[in-house]
């Protein structure tokens, strides 16, 4: 509340005579449907949802300052867990002067140049609830800072505050397990674990130059902070899982190369945890053919590689292994962390008409595990404001190693509806 | 006999260095007349607009496409540009910032509001549709002399202004075009009308300018165009509000830090 006094003191004390007002949103209704019952009891087969986003941006006439206000709503019928969420994706104040930006409030801020997944990627924490794809982000409490210049582009963020990543839970589908267990557990929040002694309030920093020399971008970050990615430890006293968030180090590169009409992708960061060091990288390719066939859609094929060498997860942390009474948490082997040695394939269509009609169907696949995942999206405009969207998505059955173990029925199709304004 | 057939020859080579010669300076007027027009087009610094395309297919549907427009000349190179997306409401937000270049490739980006996120995207895709319009991405491209070859045809009176023809042939191997051929009005020194000829050398396209605005007492300025496809029978017509010259925009208004800014 006082953040948000703040922001608004900020913004209206330095405001010029006039000022901008420019709004758009759109409300969806959808449909999610499970074909396959799930080895899970009590668990729904399909539920109706309404989504709805707003954006809304108060600038001044000089357009260097904006007040920009977005909300995203989530609610379901017939789910008794998480889904249910409103998150702010961006409330903040904007202030920009010639090549300098500043930035202070809620906000979102994208690394990365690859497809499948992005391991550059790490200032917003994922919003699971919303997309089981990982794509959609909370908003995070930033401060942000940028210059560009001929030298490139400098940004630094400071966080001041971390969200906790959060997940399924009472009858949804997709609630973790303990490996090879069809029963889920529970993720107490109340007492999640940091390694910081500022728990979820540590002031997080990132730190990235970005550049493009022809048909080359590129760009190296940086961050140390709280890890997005929490570690689950099973409290058996408990029956829960309670939430491990470790500090990283973070150091990341990332490129981009233009070959007429192939790109070249590159990820790549080293991250140091206490539970163990590690390489994350993801490199391919995407090779699009402009009005394929003179068929009136652009066609893309994608490829790209995934791999790291994360082979053991060992928590050492005394204050946490005294509180849940356990001797250590070790995990150790191939599998430990999703895409180690994976291959992604993609197509893209889009048309080149009034509806924009467009597919992205993708598959990850482990050859060694003869593990996958499977998405397939597609979208349609009808009429000037209403979008038709489906998706398809489909997981493997995972392995026995996998807190998704349980999740190995949850494939689903997915329609909405969304109308624009 | 012999000295017949010497005479022939000899009066063939003349004939034919005569044409060479005529080639080469209808060339050179070509060349002439293109750089005045883009000479007496410059000096607007930047500029703001809004523009609207009404997409009108030969099956009778129709769609509307609104988008804001800014632009920056820059000196010694092709102009730069952002353009954003304003309906399809969709996918409003939606940017394209575009580097021209004299010399070289553009360089191109796009922005994913929802995402925040800005790809670098090839310009090679020259040929494609404009969201769906018959516009390509090369007709909204800045005109730079140096990316065709040119050859002045003659004169002929269009719509009663005296115009210059004249044929541009481009030098990009990704563009979409064999040729373009031009009505150029001799005294304001405007492009009236272009005919747009494919690959195979066949008439594709027409684009005609309806209404013209004179902004700053010097500059023309299309207010209403339309671009038909003579080959799908598909039209576009582009209508350009509130244009602004010299409203001080400066290079940072086009940075990938501007491009997050555009909503």
């Amino acid at each position: 509340m006082k953040i948000t006094f703040f922001l608004l003191c900020l913004f209206f004390c330095n405001l010029a005579n006039s000022i901008v007002f420019d709004s758009k949103g759109n409300i969806g209704l959808g449909y999610s449907y499970f074909p396959y019952d799930s080895i899970v009891e009590n668990t729904v087969s399909n539920y109706k949802f309404i989504d709805s986003s707003l954006d809304i941006k108060i600038s001044n006439d000089k357009q260097n300052q904006y007040l920009t206000i977005s909300p995203y709503l989530l609610r379901s019928s017939g789910t008794t867990g998480n889904i249910d969420h409103i998150d702010f994706r961006n409330f903040s104040y904007l202030y920009s002067y010639g090549n300098f930006q500043f930035e202070i409030g809620i906000s979102k801020v994208y690394w990365g140049v690859t497809e499948s997944i992005q391991v550059v990627d790490i200032v917003n924490q994922i919003d699971f609830l919303s997309n089981i794809d990982g794509s959609d982000k909370l908003g995070q409490p930033l401060i942000y800072f940028s210059i560009e210049n001929n030298y490139g582009n400098f940004e630094t963020i400071l966080m001041p505050y971390f969200r906790e990543r959060k997940f399924f839970s009472g009858n949804e589908r997709y609630k973790l397990s303990l490996p090879s267990s069809a029963q889920p557990i529970k993720v107490d929040y109340d007492v999640s674990q940091y390694q910081s002694k500022k728990k979820n309030r540590n002031l997080d920093f990132g730190f990235k130059w970005s550049n493009y020399y022809n048909d080359l971008d590129i760009g190296i970050s940086f961050f140390k902070g709280t890890n997005r990615d929490p570690i689950p430890i099973y409290n058996y006293l408990e029956n829960s899982f309670v939430m491990y968030y470790e500090d990283l180090y973070q150091f990341g590169i990332e490129a981009q190369y233009l070959v007429d009409s192939l790109t070249l992708k590159l990820e790549v960061v080293y991250k140091s945890l206490d539970s163990g060091d590690f390489y994350e990288s993801v490199m391919g390719l995407e090779k699009t053919y402009y009005d394929f066939n003179n068929w009136g859609f652009d066609l893309g094929l994608l490829f790209e590689y995934l791999w790291n060498d994360r082979t053991n997860v060992s928590v050492t942390n005394r204050s946490l292994i005294d509180q849940l009474k356990i001797k250590s948490h070790t995990i150790k082997g191939e599998s430990i962390s999703p895409y180690s040695n994976d291959l992604f394939f993609g197509i893209r269509l889009s048309s080149n008409d009034a509806d924009s009609t467009s597919l992205l169907t993708g598959i990850i696949f482990d050859p060694k595990y003869n593990e996958y995942t499977f998405s397939l999206e597609a979208s349609r405009r009808v009429g000037n404001s209403l979008t038709l969207n489906s998706t398809l998505y489909s997981i493997s059955n995972a392995s026995d190693k996998s807190h998704l173990y349980s999740s190995q029925n949850d494939d689903f199709l997915e329609l909405k509806v969304q109308w624009h304004f | 006999m012999k000295k017949v057939a010497l005479f022939y020859i000899l009066l063939l080579v003349s004939s034919l260095s005569l044409a060479e010669d005529n080639l080469d300076s209808n060339k050179k007027k070509g060349l002439d007349i293109s750089v005045r027009l883009k000479d007496s087009d410059s000096g607007w610094v930047d500029s703001t607009s809004n523009m609207q395309m009404l997409l009108k297919f030969s099956n009778g549907r129709s769609a509307k496409r609104d988008m804001k427009v800014k632009n920056l000349e820059v000196e010694s190179d092709g102009d730069k540009s952002l353009m954003t997306f304003v309906s399809p409401k969709d996918v409003s937000g939606t940017s394209f910032l575009t580097y021209s270049h004299v010399s070289k490739e553009d360089d191109q980006w796009m922005y994913l509001p929802s995402f925040k996120r800005i790809k670098r995207i090839s310009s090679k895709n020259k040929s494609g549709s404009f969201m769906g319009s018959e516009f390509s991405y090369e007709d909204l491209s800045s005109f730079e002399v140096s990316k065709y070859d040119f050859l002045y045809i003659g004169e002929e009176t269009y719509q009663k202004e005296k115009c210059y023809i004249v044929e541009s042939y481009p030098k990009n191997k990704f563009s979409g075009y064999s040729k373009l051929v031009s009505w150029i009005n001799i005294e304001k020194m405007r492009t009236e009308k272009v005919e747009y000829y494919d690959k195979d050398g066949a008439l594709l396209k027409i684009l005609s300018v309806k209404k013209f605005s004179k902004l700053n007492e010097k500059f023309w300025r299309p207010v209403v165009s339309i671009m038909e496809n003579k080959q799908s029978g598909n039209v576009t017509e582009m209508y350009w509000t509130n244009i602004k010259l010299k409203t001080g925009l400066v290079q940072s208004d086009f940075s990938k830090n501007a491009l997050k800014r555009s909503f």
